[in-house]
């Protein structure tokens, strides 16, 4: 999936309104559409602190959380389908360690993390040892990853976990927030400062945009794809621990749902500031689809459905835009080269 | 129109921005002979090719005549005319399906009710057509597992799919780069009997003994011109390689200067697909050339030494260190490449020049792990500068420069990691005249300064300009070594073509 930048000549990256075009912050705008909508039609619900901080503290943060994992494979050219078998996998491991084999809370959530990493490993060496299409190993290895947390669990939900494991994620801080927010700013910020200001958010770009010109570029991209896979993996596992804390118990399918709504967040995500899988283009994505999903469930009181249909119309429009994008710069990068050909022979 | 010609054309042109690819050729393809189309690299032949089948159009002014009735160069809708049959370099086969299939899939297969394929039809229909080609082996098995002569044929038997009465134009494209000795006798033997039934053929070749061998007629075109035409019997081998070499390239000087004595790249016993048993030593500042038709062994060399690609035998040693097949650790030991292709092998083509030019080396511009974008683009400017980008545009995307100065990028990418042996794979593929120049003084400098120069190249006139010493490949085997006044294009041409 390979996605151009939309910025095209020298001095557009640094002037601030073309960062705000449409066609860079396209979701700034619809989200402005849709709180003007809401504030016209549920002003009472939407004007309350309560309907927002509902968001981040019960729906936003742990898609976020996945969501930002995944921008680490998805930018060097690898599928991750595989998050959300690992969140589930995670999420059991961690409780039935806590509440069948009374294990300290810590204990139980360093294997579980392990589990994860090793879940990576698996995923990593499937895909470049092997040579295994990262779409197809991963969701053989989600497939699985679910199998072995329905298996474990018995099928039903492990429930009678500690107090303390629970404030892991619930804990009050500033404002009502709880305080699994601090997890997705830590995750989100480590993230965006390897991405954006390392040299390896350069190799893995450049892995993904054209892994053979990299590979002789002397870029390891069998290193970095092995990376990224047991990087995202290794958030999943987070992000299903925290989940399993913050709703108190552990669910055989932790991570089904996420599985969409991640994977729409950072595409959509993708088309917006940078043209390509951001960390904040991501979160924003998940903020306002998560909102604007809350404020259809107010306003019609029907929701069990808005998820999905949301989640996948985003993910069509947002590559679908990067397509239109991609053909737009193509057609300009023509027009440009020919004209330079004409100035050239003349 | 000519008497008894299959395909006549006058007044071809083709003019890409910038350049002339071809200048009002002449060409006449008559029944029941081979015509073989003759010319260097960038000669025009493969233009004129891809106007015949439809894929350029011609400029204004083109007129063709094909088996008597016109045939519409000009404003063409980029179909191929189903009177012309084309047999390409690459034999474009799908290896899982088996020869009836493949023969079928440019038609469209023949079906009855319920769209059902008719197998005992088309079983019947190919048996007969390969039948007639001379073919004895099983059609029914994938073409994958056929051997390449029979792969040949099976792509020849495609070309000829829905000819039934013998007259017509046959366009045989390179299809004898890749191939055996054996394989051609088969080809040429199938070959032969479609001339026979009166057909045209035209064939493309560099290989001048297999023009001896099959073409009657020839023509020759340099520059975008024809420079000669007739019969191939009024013709001695060494007429024909001074008339598609022309002139030499001229205009860059000559490059005098002591070399050390002092080897930087050693190739021990070097083998891979193709490559055989290679030997050879590169000194500090040398500038080593490898010529070599396509299927010789030149387009893997520059992999293999890289290690890019999995050697089959042999070792390759940077400064006495042995390199591994692993392009991180062969730059890393003091080797780089500018890979041909560049698009699909050399540039990320999405992302700005800066980040292209600053890839192979993101350490050094790093502080505590941080990459510094000052750093980054004043390091990126001075090399914009020093291979003389022009503009400079670092934060241009790497896609939207023209091909000379992505071709100036990527070398300056590859001399950002101070090699001592630096490998160029068709250094001047796709750029135009000026940046050539620009490019061959880079590479006289890089030379200068100490790095051991390989160049793999398809132009003769490139490697006489800038080589020190020029190995030639033939069939996988470096038959010979030329060196100092010994270097010129018709030695190199001559050699190759043995």
């Amino acid at each position: 999936m390979k996605i151009i930048k939309a910025k095209n000549s020298p001095n557009s990256h640094s002037s601030l309104f073309s960062k705000l075009s449409p066609a860079h912050a396209s979701i700034a705008y619809i989200y402005s559409a849709g709180f003007l909508l809401f504030a016209l039609w549920i002003p009472s619900l939407w004007f309350s602190w309560g309907t927002h901080k509902s968001v981040l503290n019960i729906s936003f943060v742990v898609p976020a959380i996945v969501a930002v994992g995944l921008c680490v494979p998805l930018l060097s050219g690898a599928f991750d389908l595989s998050i959300a078998g690992v969140m589930s996998a995670s999420a059991i491991t961690s409780s039935w360690l806590i509440v069948e084999k009374g294990w300290s809370i810590y204990a139980a959530i360093l294997v579980a993390m392990f589990v994860a990493l090793v879940c990576g490993v698996l995923n990593g060496l499937l895909v470049v040892k092997i040579g295994i299409d990262s779409f197809i190993a991963t969701l053989g290895m989600g497939a699985i990853l679910s199998a072995y947390a329905e298996w474990l669990s018995g099928g039903l939900q492990i429930t009678g976990l500690p107090d303390n494991f629970k404030n892991l994620a619930r804990a009050q801080i500033v404002f009502g927030l709880q305080a699994k927010v601090i997890y997705l700013i830590v995750i989100a910020l480590i993230v965006w400062y390897v991405i954006e200001h390392t040299p390896i958010g350069r190799y893995l770009q450049a892995t993904g945009d054209n892994r053979e010109s990299a590979r002789l570029a002397g870029v390891r991209t069998n290193f970095y794809t092995f990376g990224a896979l047991m990087t995202s993996a290794f958030v999943a596992g987070i992000a299903g621990i925290i989940q399993t804390a913050g709703v108190g118990a552990g669910n055989a399918n932790t991570g089904g749902p996420f599985l969409l709504s991640s994977f729409a967040a950072v595409f959509l995500g993708s088309t917006q500031f940078k043209g390509r899988f951001n960390v904040w283009g991501t979160i924003t994505a998940v903020w306002v689809l998560l909102s604007l999903v809350k404020g259809v469930e107010l306003a019609l009181q029907s929701y069990r459905w808005l998820n999905q249909v949301f989640f996948g119309l985003a993910l069509i429009i947002a590559v679908g835009m990067s397509k239109l994008l991609e053909r737009r710069n193509i057609r300009l990068a023509a027009r440009r080269r020919q004209s330079e050909a004409a100035a050239g022979s003349l | 129109m000519t008497d008894g010609a299959v395909l006549a054309v006058e007044m071809v042109s083709k003019t890409f921005p910038g350049q002339v690819a071809l200048d009002q050729v002449p060409f006449v393809v008559k029944a029941g002979r081979v015509h073989a189309l003759l010319g260097q690299n960038g000669s025009g032949k493969s233009t004129l090719i891809k106007i015949l089948t439809g894929f350029h159009q011609a400029d204004e002014g083109a007129k063709a005549n094909l088996l008597g009735s016109d045939l519409d160069l000009v404003s063409g809708s980029g179909e191929r005319d189903k009177r012309i049959h084309v047999m390409h370099q690459d034999l474009g086969l799908i290896n899982s399906l088996n020869s009836v299939e493949n023969l079928a899939l440019g038609r469209g297969f023949h079906t009855g009710f319920l769209g059902r394929v008719r197998w005992s039809m088309e079983n019947a229909r190919a048996q007969a057509h390969f039948a007639t080609l001379g073919a004895t082996f099983d059609l029914r098995v994938p073409v994958g597992k056929l051997a390449s002569s029979e792969r040949s044929l099976v792509a020849l038997a495609r070309a000829l799919e829905g000819w039934d009465d013998g007259g017509g134009l046959l366009i045989l494209d390179e299809p004898t780069a890749s191939m055996t000795r054996n394989d051609v006798t088969a080809l040429f033997e199938s070959v032969r009997k479609i001339r026979d039934r009166g057909a045209g053929v035209i064939f493309v070749s560099h290989r001048l003994d297999e023009v001896f061998e099959i073409a009657d007629d020839y023509t020759v075109l340099r520059d975008g011109k024809v420079v000669a035409s007739g019969a191939v019997k009024d013709l001695t081998r060494e007429a024909l390689i001074t008339l598609i070499v022309g002139r030499t390239l001229e205009g860059i000087g000559s490059f005098e200067r002591e070399l050390t004595e002092q080897p930087v790249l050693e190739i021990r016993n070097l083998w891979g697909d193709r490559l055989e048993a290679l030997d050879c030593t590169v000194r500090a500042g040398e500038i080593v050339g490898f010529a070599g038709l396509v299927g010789s062994g030149r387009e893997e060399l520059p992999g293999l030494l890289f290690g890019a690609n999995k050697r089959a035998a042999g070792t390759v040693s940077i400064k006495n260190n042995s390199s591994s097949t692993n392009p991180n650790r062969s730059m890393a030991a003091g080797m780089a490449l500018v890979p041909a292709e560049r698009k699909r092998y050399g540039s990320i083509g999405n992302q700005t020049v800066r980040a292209n030019i600053s890839l192979a080396n993101l350490r050094s511009l790093t502080s505590r792990g941080r990459l510094s974008r000052k750093l980054e683009s004043s390091e990126v400017a001075k090399w914009a500068d020093l291979v003389e980008l022009r503009p400079i545009s670092s934060e241009r995307i790497f896609d939207t420069l023209s091909g000379g100065n992505q071709q100036k990028a990527l070398i300056a990418r590859s001399l950002r990691t101070k090699p001592s042996v630096l490998v160029m794979d068709e250094p001047t593929q796709g750029v135009d005249v000026g940046a050539k120049s620009a490019i061959y003084r880079l590479i006289r400098q890089a030379a200068a300064e100490g790095t051991g120069m390989v160049v793999c190249s398809s132009e003769a006139e490139e490697l006489v300009a800038l080589c020190d010493r020029v190995v030639i490949l033939v069939r996988g085997r470096a038959v010979a070594q030329l060196q100092g006044g010994d270097i010129t294009t018709e030695s190199i041409v001559w050699q190759s073509l043995q």
